[in-house]
């Protein structure tokens, strides 16, 4: 009796690893997805403060709340992960259901408040703030419209080049029902959709787009929900959020932190990540980072500096001349010093950079140095302290020369000249002033020109 | 049990008595935030003998003796070097036990410091014959050796490390070998030829004028040959006069008393220490730099080596230099200079204090070659020491790399 009491408890300690287990594997890192790497938010405004006190006004139990905050969205994640696509107005609805289940959230409004807690205790990073925050905007948005009476005032000139010859049916087929959120991604199927198209800039898109919608929902291809919907994405810019959570969720689960030396997400913000990139579209380094490349970039990207890092720690590096062909020719080798191998190394990335924006995979994508500093930095090769240090190895290629020292340069060489024409004896007066002030404006904290030093190679 | 403690008491009372009635010597000291020099009156630590210059670690002698220098020698000069020597080597023994952490001084045997001595160093014989050039105004480390199998027996003979301080002699500064010619002479030398060929071409084209179009000519062709040729000699004239003006640029006498200049002794025990990999008995520009370092990092004065009313009026080499790298500094005739200084305390300025100093150490251990360069494994060597010993050796070698590149390497 005792044996099969003992073989029984066996039995359920291996069910209950067993569950673990699958648990495990279908949950998402909750590491990956916390703030690690943006020192400050860009994002948390005002606003959101205000939404955030009522939030905590409205909980009835604000005991223990990290935790069980934090608890809720790991379980959220889970349900997350086990759908078949990974859409943004899908991620916000199961983030809010499974607060409410969880009692963190009292009325809907709420989502807002719970959002920036989560932001602000560094569980999720500003780009999923973002991003769920649009995604709850756009939700609303959609459902209030949905069910307008009236489509709006319909474009003028519909049939024009780009669209008269336009297959609608074909073109709109993923929309003859509004597709579930849980599998297939309305806003990832309408950027789609834009893709297929032809257009100069965005606001050509805009413009083609609008008249295919309602052209679409004219000649019966759309119901009238739909295209309000699809009106709603349009309107909202939803196809050029900087980040979308398909992206989001491969990056920060393929590349983030990847390459760092623990393999691990370690704590190392910074304030390069938050700089702006594009003021004007307010993106900083890391949001234009995600909106531009997917997990397998950003690795080649940090790839290029893992391969510049190896170069400068190489033990030896020659420069070989054969001059000749054949196994006898005389052949000349020169050792190349630490710190040519260092220009060296820092020259080839500039030559990797040019390679990997001409390959397939990054073809139409412009790669700035920044973009590949930030890369290094999110898959975790690049710790923040590196940063500076590193951006400035784009001054090898880009050398900013004041342009005081252009203008000085210039009135040497005038006055050089003119100089040695002054009758004898004053010309060597002039001459000697000249050398002295040349000795002069050379000294200071001014890097020396490697194309000006004879003492080195590179 | 009484009788016990009573012979312990008094035994105790007898030691503190003698401690503090070790007795007190005049030494050389710089002041604490200057360069100028004063005279104070320390206790000498460690000292084993009580009539003589002889410690646990150090024992001072002259010359060539092997007897410890007597506390009422004759010479009350020779004491104060003596005196100065003594202490000053025994603030650099502290400095590497102490602030480099290192067991060198721990292991090193009792070292015999010489002053006074004017005999070149031998490497068979230790000491080169009295008639053999006398050496005067430098100061020297010499590692431990014998004299060879053949020598015969009565003469057979060892030596540990030592420490050679020469005496001190003023030596016009014409004198001096390879000194060359002052940098103003250097410079209208360089102008000379160009500016005598423009002006010989002009001479050659106002004749051609004279001949050719008299009536263009305002000129008498003596006035302007007397023009030309006195141009010519005004320019000889300059240059050579600028050849005495060396007392613009040195004084007009040199002269180095080793023993009495800080820096000098504490740079000579860190070539003791730094004798474990990098050779004593060659003077190269990295070994010197080194030296240097240790000697900069233990006053922590910006200039070092200043001069010492009375005792040396040798230039002093600057930390902060801000020469560039060329080619001419690998010469062992610049081993003398402060680039290598100037470079390895860029790399403290770069990395802090306390990584720096245990960088520059470590770094000795990469240096095992007396044709160590500065370019290529001076360099090296510091940023392989900054592998094991920078706190991020990733981010502060790029860091080192910037500091190379300001230096023009």
């Amino acid at each position: 009796m005792r044996k099969k009491e003992t073989h029984m408890k066996k039995n359920y300690v291996l069910v209950l690893l067993s569950f673990c287990f699958i648990l495990n594997a279908n949950a998402f890192d909750l590491n990956l997805f916390a703030n690690n790497k943006e020192s400050e938010s860009k994002s948390l405004k005002n606003r959101a403060f205000k939404e955030l006190r009522r939030w905590q006004y409205n909980l009835t139990d604000s005991q223990n709340l990290l935790p069980r905050v934090k608890s809720s969205f790991s379980r959220a994640l889970i349900t997350f992960k086990s759908q078949g696509a990974y859409c943004d107005l899908g991620f916000y609805e199961i983030v809010k259901h499974q607060a409410m289940d969880d009692g963190l959230i009292v009325y809907e409004y709420d989502f807002d408040g719970f959002v920036t807690y989560l932001r602000q205790e560094n569980v999720i990073d500003d780009l999923l703030y973002m991003n769920m925050i649009a995604s709850q905007d756009l939700s609303n948005e959609m459902a209030k419209d949905a069910h307008h009476s009236h489509p709006r005032i319909p474009p003028f000139n519909r049939y024009t080049d780009d669209t008269k010859d336009v297959d609608l049916k074909k073109m709109y087929s993923n929309f003859t029902a509004w597709p579930n959120e849980r599998t297939g991604c309305s806003v990832g199927l309408y950027k789609d959709l834009s893709l297929s198209l032809q257009w100069k800039d965005k606001k050509e898109r805009d413009q083609i787009l609008k008249k295919l919608n309602y052209m679409a929902y004219d000649n019966g291809v759309l119901s009238l929900e739909t295209f309000n919907k699809l009106e709603v994405i349009r309107q909202k810019n939803a196809i050029d959020w900087p980040v979308h959570i398909r992206n989001y969720v491969g990056i920060v689960t393929k590349a983030k932190d990847k390459l760092s030396p623990s393999g691990q997400p370690e704590f190392d913000p910074s304030t390069y990540s938050t700089k702006y990139a594009d003021r004007k579209a307010k993106l900083t380094q890391r949001a234009r980072l995600y909106r531009n490349f997917d997990s397998t970039q950003v690795m080649m990207l940090s790839d290029i500096i893992l391969k510049t890092s190896k170069r400068m720690d190489s033990k030896n590096v020659y420069l070989e001349f054969q001059y000749e062909e054949g196994p006898d020719s005389e052949i000349e080798t020169y050792v190349l010093s630490p710190m040519e191998r260092y220009r060296v190394s820092i020259k080839m990335l500039r030559k990797d950079l040019g390679e990997i924006m001409r390959s397939d995979l990054f073809r139409n994508t412009a790669v700035s140095y920044e973009d590949l500093v930030t890369a290094a930095y999110e898959t975790g090769l690049l710790k923040s302290d590196e940063l500076e240090l590193i951006l400035k190895f784009e001054e090898f290629w880009n050398p900013k020369d004041p342009k005081w020292k252009a203008y000085a340069g210039f009135a040497f060489s005038i006055l050089g000249t003119a100089t040695f024409y002054l009758p004898p004896p004053w010309n060597i007066v002039g001459a000697i002033a000249l050398i002295v002030t040349q000795t002069q404006l050379n000294k200071g904290q001014e890097k020396p020109d490697p194309d000006d030093n004879w003492n080195v190679v590179i | 049990m009484k009788k016990i403690y009573f012979g312990f008491l008094t035994l105790f009372i007898a030691t503190s008595t003698y401690a503090q009635m070790s007795p007190s010597f005049t030494v050389l000291e710089r002041k604490l935030h200057s360069n100028r020099t004063i005279y104070r009156s320390v206790q000498l630590d460690d000292l084993e003998s009580v009539d003589s210059f002889d410690g646990k670690y150090f024992k001072i002698v002259e010359g060539k003796s092997d007897e410890a220098i007597k506390f009422h020698d004759a010479k009350p000069n020779l004491i104060l070097r003596a005196a100065s020597v003594y202490h000053h080597l025994t603030l650099a023994r502290n400095f590497w036990i102490e602030k480099m952490s290192s067991l060198s001084p721990i292991n090193l045997e009792k070292v015999i410091i010489r002053v006074e001595i004017k005999n070149l160093y031998d490497e068979q014989g230790h000491f080169a014959h009295d008639n053999r050039t006398p050496q005067f105004n430098n100061a020297l480390s010499i590692p431990a050796g014998e004299t060879p199998e053949w020598v015969p027996e009565d003469r057979q003979h060892a030596w540990n490390k030592e420490i050679w301080f020469r005496p001190m002699k003023k030596i016009e500064s014409k004198d001096l070998p390879g000194l060359g010619p002052n940098p103003l002479t250097v410079s209208l030398q360089a102008l000379e030829q160009p500016f005598i060929n423009y002006t010989t071409n002009r001479f050659n084209q106002t004749i051609m004028e004279h001949i050719f179009y008299p009536a263009y000519s305002t000129n008498s062709v003596w006035g302007d040959v007397i023009r030309f040729a006195g141009t010519i000699a005004l320019t000889k004239a300059v240059i050579e006069a600028t050849k005495h003006m060396d007392n613009l640029f040195v004084e007009k006498y040199y002269y180095l008393d080793t023993a009495m200049v800080p820096e000098v002794i504490y740079h000579e025990y860190a070539h003791l220490i730094l004798s474990d990999y990098m050779e004593m008995s060659h003077s190269t520009p990295v070994i010197e730099g080194m030296a240097d370092y240790f000697a900069a990092a233990l006053t922590a004065k910006r200039k070092v080596y200043a001069k010492v009313k009375g005792y040396s009026n040798a230039a002093a080499k600057d930390t902060e230099s801000k020469k560039d790298y060329a080619h001419w500094y690998e010469s062992n005739r610049t081993s003398t200079a402060d680039f290598v200084l100037s470079v390895l305390w860029d790399v403290r300025e770069t990395l802090g204090e306390k990584v720096a100093d245990q960088v520059v150490f470590e770094a000795r251990t990469f240096l095992t070659t007396r044709t160590a360069t500065i370019n290529h494994h001076l360099i090296q060597a510091i940023l392989d020491a900054c592998d094991l010993k920078c706190e991020r050796p990733r981010r502060d070698k790029l860091k080192l790399y910037e500091t190379f590149s300001l230096k023009g390497f």
